[in-house]
């Protein structure tokens, strides 16, 4: 269905229900968040008050005070932006250049390389950890956030690949055509007709290895060990070993490490929507 | 009656071209490949090879035991258990998530105010690290300190569990707790391709008179079909194969042995028994299954091969 | 060197013991690192499956067995001599010595298991925690202790780890040991079958949702008041300044009760945490002599106080003589919880705290004894029991066949 404008005039009943289930969707999906922001709020010893409290009696910012000062976070908070960063735009552009080649292009074999990608999907990710800690090794990837980023855009890319693809088969030849009719070449047509077409697909492409990167703690346990190089899910992670477990420390870093992404994803929602029209054929 | 998608042809009778486009079109899916397959092949080449052996997690020596570690897992019942509870876990979930995701993108897809907030906090669950989804999940349902069994219980609903975090429910629990985390996921990718409908369909549509139900099964289904047949095959793959939140959740025993999965027992072979050779074995069968309920989707499902649009 | 204490406060003793070694040995690097026990489990593994395993890390003691007879790790007792050892406390070096007579690691700092009980919730019950005997005792006076759903009598651990340490704390205080002395599981005997029964029993004492709690949660539940009991360890002090009332944060609160025995038992049997530091022998041999050389630095009074003070009732020292020590006891927390350390120095003494799954002494020589404690067999046979309602016969024999089958097979 298309977008429809606020300003159309919707029954009321009808309006009465798509608001409900706007509400519903929001409870369902904040209230864990709200919780997570007032725990990391209260004083510590009302954290686990029974029965518990909607609202902090106490107000302190106790917790996010400790984190930014007693704690390493920020130099993991940095880690893991250029990691995921680095990641993401490398699975959009090799994503983008493959799907591309794999509907566009006839060769042999083609069919087989996309659904062999699957392949590492079929494994739990923990089994992979020993075989895929040996092969950074040998290639010296250990301790690099080079290291880290290649092993997050290798389990990225099939999903790209097949996202991707699916996004471009649903975008008629004839507007590349039309394009390259006019003069333009492959590399011209991708960009300004095929991708502009499929940006809701590359944004969540986007954003799926971004968060892949954001939050894998398995690989980043076992490939990096300097403190310096840390990222985010493995400093977490930390908190839950500490000799006292800190509760509001960890819903305070929880709240630091969702809502920046969170307010990211919210300022981009307006490039999901796909420029239609921009080929002027007639469907 | 269009164009295969797939075909670009410039003119007629260009063999020559054609070889180059191929040639072209390799080269251009070979490093994103390339780089797959590394991380790929040698992993799962290793399983294999492990599978065959008995090896101790920490120590050096291993001893080849061929099939051995195979007929002992299909003779356990706690293999087939995990197998079952994998099965159960991984279905539920994953048809959950479609219809929440795809309701969620169907809600989302309207222009309201707020609506831009409204998307960005849908995606909230699915951004959280697990280890701390998890947790807030155990913090909200325990039976101590948890609101929602005091506020269900404030309600005083007939029937309720004492204890939600016991063998009986905890499957309960974590397939919602499952559903909220990835829901998302399936709501990105279905509203993404929401947004890339061509109006002029619905248009037509609404000129022929069709009612809001006709529009969604003619015009939206058919155009979803390809990202949702993808989204439902890589959430039955990704929920099956799903350790963390299990693992998170039950601790793997207690009552988290009502959610002892084929991904947890696997690990608890590999990193608690410190028995690396069966782990890998059971992995491979893992794998084994799953191979063949994706041969069977790729059979019933061929055409993502064909062009389908209008 | 791989420990197991990540929080802040130990990152910072150990990083200014390192940099004093470094001041004084230019040419050595110390690479100190600290994980939880699942992450050095997980690192481990790969590291070793790479042949380049660390050189030295934290272990549990009965992983020294498995270990040593694999020929991983060598012996340190050129370190314990270093050290003085007539200083150390006779039941950590019983633990970490083995029939060859040589030490196989060096413990960095222990802690025992204790019964954590609020005297704020004896008023007006009747209840005396001092005069228990015997399980019998403790049965009768937990219902008067139980007052739910406002708090509970007793909060467990239902994490397999956990669950294990309770199956042989209370088999060993039932008299009666989880292997015989050629190592095979004898679940079945009287004492453990009598183990589970007992643990039936506590159940209505128990909140319903025990078998999901993590230990952190028991804790937590202690210091918040939901429990009247549970069994902790000493940074269960943290927790207490972290989350209980102001007011209560002290140990006429937070008291220590007396364990108690079984019908078939002797004396109450408690766990004791002495992790070793093991050195690799994979491990360069230039590193490991400086790994030699830093222990010896780092157990030096000066130094190893730093560490010991970094969480202050939960890593005790393994010399006796800083039991008696005004600096070492005056240190402000050890002063205000000095009933709890008492507790532990008797236990210790006592020669009644054994390592995890060690009933008798000679157990923890089982080559398999590690694979079963990280197993989840023994935790599975109590929920069945305690939760499904499983007979404890049935349910025992069903374990001593996994383990059988599943560990000790594995391990010929």
């Amino acid at each position: 269905m298309p977008e429809r404008s606020g300003r159309r005039r919707g029954r009321p009943l009808s309006q009465a229900a798509a608001w409900s289930l706007r509400i519903g969707l929001f409870v369902f999906c904040a209230f864990p968040l709200y919780w997570m922001l007032v725990s990391s709020l209260k004083a510590s010893h009302e954290l686990l008050a029974s029965p518990p409290t909607l609202l902090p009696r106490e107000w302190e910012l106790r917790a996010y005070w400790k984190l930014f000062y007693e704690t390493n976070f920020w130099t993991y908070f940095q880690n893991t932006i250029i990691v995921s960063a680095l990641t993401t735009v490398i699975v959009i552009v090799a994503g983008v250049i493959g799907a591309y080649s794999l509907t566009r292009y006839t060769f042999p074999g083609r069919t087989f390389i996309a659904r062999v990608t699957l392949l590492a999907y079929m494994f739990p990710p923990i089994i992979m950890l020993v075989p895929l800690f040996l092969l950074a090794r040998e290639f010296g990837l250990t301790n690099s956030l080079l290291g880290l980023a290649l092993t997050y855009i290798s389990f990225a890319l099939p999903y790209a690949l097949w996202i991707l693809r699916a996004f471009f088969q649903a975008i008629p030849v004839e507007l590349e055509q039309a394009a390259l009719i006019d003069g333009a070449n492959r590399a011209q047509a991708l960009a300004f007709v095929v991708m502009p077409l499929a940006l809701p697909g590359i944004i969540a492409t986007a954003i799926f290895t971004f968060i892949v990167s954001w939050n894998d703690f398995l690989f980043a346990l076992v490939l990096i060990g300097k403190d310096e190089l840390k990222t985010l899910a493995i400093g977490i992670n930390e908190f839950f070993h500490m000799a006292v477990v800190d509760w509001g420390l960890i819903m305070a870093a929880g709240v630091m490490v969702t809502i920046p992404a969170l307010l990211f994803f919210v300022a981009i929602q307006r490039y999901l929507i796909a420029g239609w029209g921009a080929g002027g054929l007639k469907g | 009656m269009s164009v295969r998608a797939d075909t670009l042809v410039l003119a007629p009778g260009q063999a020559g071209r054609r070889r180059r486009q191929a040639w072209i079109g390799i080269g251009l899916l070979l490093p994103a490949a390339a780089l797959v397959l590394a991380f790929t092949i040698f992993p799962v080449a290793y399983n294999v090879w492990l599978g065959f052996y008995a090896k101790h997690s920490l120590r050096a020596t291993s001893a080849w035991v061929g099939f051995g570690n195979y007929t002992q897992i299909l003779g356990d019942p706690d293999f087939w258990r995990s197998t079952y509870l994998a099965t159960v876990y991984a279905i539920a979930s994953t048809a959950i998530q479609i219809v929440a995701g795809v309701a969620g993108a169907l809600i989302l897809h309207q222009r309201f105010p707020g609506c831009d907030f409204l998307r960005g906090v849908a995606l909230f669950p699915y951004m959280i690290p697990t280890v701390i989804a998890v947790f807030v999940w155990r913090w909200l349902m325990n039976d101590l300190y948890g609101v929602i069994p005091y506020a269900l219980s404030a309600l005083h609903i007939p029937g309720l569990p004492e204890a939600w975090l016991t063998h009986g429910t905890i499957m309960f629990v974590l397939i919602v707790l499952s559903v909220w985390t990835f829901f998302p996921f399936v709501l990105v990718n279905v509203l993404a391709r929401l947004q890339t409908i061509p109006p002029e369909l619905y248009d037509a549509a609404r000129v022929d008179g069709a009612s809001a139900i006709r529009q969604f099964v003619h015009i939206t289904v058919p155009q979803l079909r390809n990202v949702l047949l993808i989204v439902l095959l890589l959430r039955g793959i990704w929920m099956f194969t799903k350790f963390d939140v299990p693992w998170l959740l039950g601790f793997g025993g207690g009552a988290g042995e009502a959610i002892r999965t084929l991904p947890v027992f696997t690990y608890q072979r590999s990193f608690t028994y410190y028995q690396a050779g069966m782990g890998a074995a059971l992995s491979n069968v893992m794998f084994a299954l799953l191979l063949m309920v994706v041969t069977i989707y790729f059979v019933a499902f061929p055409s993502e091969e064909e062009d389908n649009s209008a | 060197m791989w420990d197991t204490e990540p929080n802040p406060a130990t990152r910072a003793a150990v990083k200014a013991i390192v940099d004093d070694f470094q001041k004084q040995h230019k040419d050595i690097e110390v690479r100190a690192e600290g994980m939880g026990w699942g992450d050095m489990d997980r690192k481990l593994q790969a590291a070793m499956a790479a042949k380049s395993p660390p050189t030295a890390s934290h272990t549990q003691t009965y992983v020294v067995t498995s270990f040593r007879a694999k020929g991983l790790i060598e012996p340190v007792d050129d370190v314990v001599k270093a050290i003085g050892e007539d200083k150390i406390f006779p039941s950590v070096l019983q633990w970490i010595k083995y029939p060859d007579g040589k030490y196989w690691g060096i413990t960095h700092a222990w802690g025992t298991d204790m019964l954590g009980g609020r005297g704020d919730y004896l008023a007006g019950t009747g209840v005396n925690p001092q005069g228990w005997k015997t399980w019998d005792d403790w049965l009768r006076d937990l219902p008067k202790l139980n007052k739910a759903p406002q708090y509970y009598a007793l909060s467990l651990s239902g994490i397999p780890f956990f669950m294990n340490e309770d199956v042989y704390m209370w088999t060993g205080s039932n008299g009666g040991s989880l292997f015989d002395d050629k190592g095979n599981p004898t679940l079945d005997s009287p004492q453990v079958l009598g183990m589970l029964e007992f643990w039936k029993k506590l159940k209505p004492s128990m909140p319903a949702g025990w078998a999901s709690h993590d230990y952190l949660e028991t804790l937590s539940a202690w210091a918040t008041g939901k429990t009247a009991q549970v069994l902790m360890w000493g940074r269960t002090a943290g927790y207490i300044d972290q989350y209980a009332p102001p007011e209560k944060r002290n140990p006429d609160v937070f008291q220590i009760w007396p364990k108690t025995v079984g019908p078939m038992g002797k004396a109450p049997l408690t766990q004791f945490d002495n992790e070793p530091w093991v050195i690799y022998a994979d491990a360069p041999a230039d590193e490991k002599a400086a790994c030699r050389e830093f222990l010896k630095f780092f157990f030096k009074p000066e130094n190893y106080r730093k560490y010991c003070n970094s969480v202050p009732v939960h890593l005790n020292s393994i010399f006796k003589a800083d039991f008696q020590d005004s600096s070492y006891m005056g240190f402000p927390e050890r002063k205000r919880w000095k009933p709890w350390l008492d507790a532990q120095v008797k236990w210790v003494e006592s020669g009644r705290a054994h390592p995890l799954l060690v009933c008798n002494p000679q157990d923890r020589l089982i080559p398999w004894i590690g694979d079963v404690a990280a197993a989840p067999i023994l935790a599975d046979m109590a929920s069945a029991v305690v939760e499904r309602g499983k007979d404890p016969r049935a349910a025992a024999k069903e374990a001593n066949e996994k383990i059988q089958r599943d560990i000790i097979a594995k391990n010929k």
